[in-house]
């Protein structure tokens, strides 16, 4: 009876112990450029989904494969009071291009629906951005001021060096747990079935 | 013969299965925990940026507000009520139209106040004290939405304002835009709830 007792105990503690992490929203600002403790925001957006690569080939002005350079800004658009809008902007260099008028070598501008701030991650359907590691195959919109928006936010940039199945994201603490995945929203189902596609067709 | 016949079952069985499985969100599925209290929703004040009538969307948001009130209260027996103020800072909802360059038709933002008093975006489980809706009007004319089509974006995101989530693939107004073969959006004309959506609000409210 006593052994049981106690097993019940240690059982309820670990679990209640597990689910304060999991719905804390402590924040920490970053100190250290490798550790970003910091909450995430994933907003809702009314967005084209893609129902397979032929769909995105299709409405894509640009598809290329590049790499970050390493430059990116944070742009606050202030439209006016009470209207701001922030993503970031970030310079990719182009590696290998199969649609559009882009070229090999020329460094462009990206549009990323996410931004990092001091209060935290902000993020579109679960858009991450990109990093320095990855090879992205980008699926783009070309926009009036000549830089590009990502096409169908999460399913218009892939890892091509990321070849494993996205599992389902389970709760985690901060963006630092999170900060190295593809992809933070709910329809991994659909991102992997993109993803298949294109590691098909760019990588075989 | 018969193996055709139960192999021919079974698929079907397993496709309905694998409808079921991805199927439409009911009750707390569809809902975040979070959002603005009933007694806020009841006496509902609004603001729209003059860019909603510059980019000719104010029929649309007239029309989401006119479905809370009409249809929503009269279906699961609520009293939501929008009441236009002049200032935004009276306004618990604020509406804008702006070229987001983004690639979304319609973003709903929830805050809420913080300690020292300032507004601060909200995660979906918190209670809401404000809520903002932006409506991208270069892409929606650049992806050849209707007025109809708008009327449904417009809905959504005021579903959204009350704590509907995403019902990707149900007869929702909360359901996602879909693209054809040629990657062109498939949009929807929805200009009221659903019985799945309104059972859904009548859940939470």
């Amino acid at each position: 009876m006593k052994k049981t007792l106690f097993t019940v105990s240690a059982i309820a503690l670990i679990l209640g112990s597990s689910l304060y992490f999991s719905t804390s929203t402590s924040i920490k600002a970053a100190n250290e450029t490798n550790s970003i403790e910091k909450d995430v925001y994933i907003r809702d957006a009314s967005y084209a989904s893609f129902t397979d690569i032929k769909a995105l080939e299709n409405a894509a002005d640009i598809i290329a494969e590049v790499k970050f350079s390493g430059k990116r800004e944070t742009k606050v658009w202030g439209y006016e009071e009470g209207d701001t809008y922030t993503n970031t902007l970030t310079s990719v260099e182009v590696k290998k291009v199969h649609q559009g008028e882009v070229s090999k070598g020329e460094e462009i501008g990206v549009y990323e629906p996410a931004y990092i701030s001091e209060n935290g991650f902000y993020s579109i359907e679960g858009y991450n951005l990109m990093n320095k590691k990855g090879k992205y195959l980008l699926y783009l919109r070309t926009k009036k001021d000549g830089n590009y928006s990502v096409l169908g936010l999460y399913q218009g940039k892939y890892d091509l060096n990321e070849t494993s199945t996205l599992k389902e994201l389970k709760k985690f603490r901060s963006y630092e747990d999170v900060q190295d995945r593809e992809y933070l929203g709910d329809e991994v189902e659909h991102f992997n079935k993109l993803k298949k596609e294109n590691l098909k067709k760019y990588t075989q | 013969m018969n193996k055709i016949v139960v192999t021919l079952s079974l698929l079907t069985a397993l496709t309905s299965i694998s409808s079921i499985a991805y199927a439409d969100l009911h009750g707390r599925d569809a809902l975040w925990l979070g959002g603005f209290s009933e007694n806020v929703l009841e006496d509902f004040d609004y603001w729209e940026s003059s860019t909603i009538d510059t980019y000719n969307l104010d029929d649309e948001t007239a029309n989401a507000r006119l479905v809370f009130e009409n249809q929503v209260n009269n279906e699961i027996g609520s009293d939501f009520n929008f009441w236009r103020v002049n200032s935004s800072g009276d306004a618990e909802l604020r509406y804008y139209a702006n070229d987001y360059t983004d690639d979304w038709y319609g973003l709903m933002t929830p805050y809420k106040i913080n300690s020292s008093d300032n507004y601060v975006e909200a995660q979906f489980g918190d209670q809401w004290d404000r809520a903002k809706i932006q409506l991208n009007y270069e892409l929606m004319d650049n992806d050849g939405m209707t007025a109809a089509n708008r009327d449904w974006t417009v809905l959504h995101e005021t579903g959204h304002v009350f704590s509907l989530k995403h019902n990707p693939e149900a007869d929702s107004v909360m359901r996602t835009v879909e693209t054809s073969f040629w990657g062109n959006p498939i949009f929807f004309d929805y200009d009221e709830f659903t019985q799945l959506d309104l059972d859904n609000l009548d859940y939470k409210y």
